[in-house]
């Protein structure tokens, strides 16, 4: 064992958390520079730069420095899951200011210091404009399909993520999956 | 090669302890339930790595080496353990983009219209449930049938306002 070993062993640890420091920079950067307006981009900037990052450091270390291959490759597999989940953790965390709805109504309250009864809240934002903005979004990012008039479901990141979801729910709740798997074969045949 | 095995075996023990648990019985604490089961499985599982310390570095391996491994597992371990954990608080919340792919993804290849969705959803279905959380959780309060933001509530808000104000972002939420 000699202090190049240890150093290698160190830079592995800390490899993950400094590309998620990297991503989180560059995506704050992007953001601000393009106004807040391309805050998707922003954040697949961000998540590509740093996963090129630290595979840049994983390849060094596998190859160039005096390691074990396989140890080496695992090593490399788990940071590379780590960083995923980090940066799926921020996602989520930042998304909130984004998306939800909570936000939305605390925000609302806090611009009448005088309080709002419950309707004077719908008068502002109501189960329609939630419907307008997230069918948006979903279309605009090519997770659904829209011909004018109808919209179909179509194989996406949002799909996958939702199937994951609910078979998470049907093992950990034991609660009945709620969507047509008939349905679902159709979308992955037209796809 | 340990450190990936070692935390992927850890982490589907704890997940497995949960499940079993969970078909027994949910607990009313879910959260810290969760929190009890993973806590135990990677300190029960650490002391054993400790305790045969040359399943992981070998016996002539610095203490140093040996601490960046430990460290490596309980760091993997954590983060899974934490993301699962979102994950699975998100579970009790219904998502309305979700709720909304369930509806489009049953209508199968026929589609569905726009008029059949705003049906589908009702000031009910996702804003009334979270008023009522946030005057359990006390960040909003009844007053004279008025619902008002609480201190708490504020500084919820203000979290998210300067990661809107940090990037630049709609102040308009939701």
């Amino acid at each position: 064992m000699n202090d190049n070993h240890i150093l290698s062993e160190l830079i592995q640890l800390s490899a993950a958390p400094i590309c998620v420091i990297v991503n989180i920079f560059i995506q704050i950067c992007y953001a601000r520079c393009k106004d807040g307006k391309s805050y998707l981009k922003s954040v697949a900037v961000g998540f590509i730069t740093g996963i090129l990052l630290l595979t840049a450091v994983e390849l060094y270390l596998i190859f160039l420095q005096d390691a074990d291959f396989l140890n080496g490759v695992f090593l490399s597999l788990t940071n590379l899951i780590i960083y995923f989940l980090i940066s799926l953790g921020y996602f989520s965390f930042i998304n909130v200011a984004v998306s939800a709805i909570r936000v939305r109504i605390l925000s609302e309250l806090s611009e009448n210091p005088v309080g709002m009864m419950e309707n004077e809240i719908y008068d502002l934002y109501n189960s329609e404009e939630i419907v307008d903005k997230r069918l948006g979004k979903l279309c605009n990012g090519g997770q659904i399909s829209f011909d004018g008039k109808k919209y179909y479901p179509k194989i996406s990141l949002t799909l996958i993520m939702f199937i994951i979801l609910e078979s998470i729910r049907f093992i950990v709740l034991n609660k009945r999956i709620r969507f047509s798997t008939s349905n679902l074969i159709i979308v992955f045949k037209n796809r | 090669m340990n450190i990936f095995f070692s935390g992927l075996f850890f982490f589907f023990t704890s997940l497995m302890i949960h499940i079993a648990w969970w078909r027994i019985r949910i607990p009313k604490r879910e959260v810290l339930s969760i929190l009890i089961i993973f806590s135990a499985v990677i300190l029960t599982g650490l002391s054993a790595i400790l305790y045969f310390t040359d399943i992981i570095v070998g016996d002539n391996q610095s203490l140093v080496s040996s601490i960046i491994h430990i460290s490596h597992i309980s760091f993997f371990y954590i983060i899974m353990m934490t993301i699962y954990i979102v994950i699975y608080t998100g579970l009790e919340d219904e998502s309305p983009s979700l709720f909304l792919l369930l509806q489009i993804l049953n209508s199968g290849k026929d589609g569905i219209e726009i008029s059949k969705l705003y049906k589908s959803i009702t000031n009910d279905t996702f804003i009334g449930p979270r008023i009522k959380f946030l005057i359990e959780e006390e960040m909003a309060s009844v007053k004279d049938s008025r619902i008002i933001i609480l201190s708490k509530g504020q500084k919820f808000l203000n979290v998210f306002r300067f990661i809107q104000n940090t990037l630049k972002l709609s102040k308009i939420s939701g």
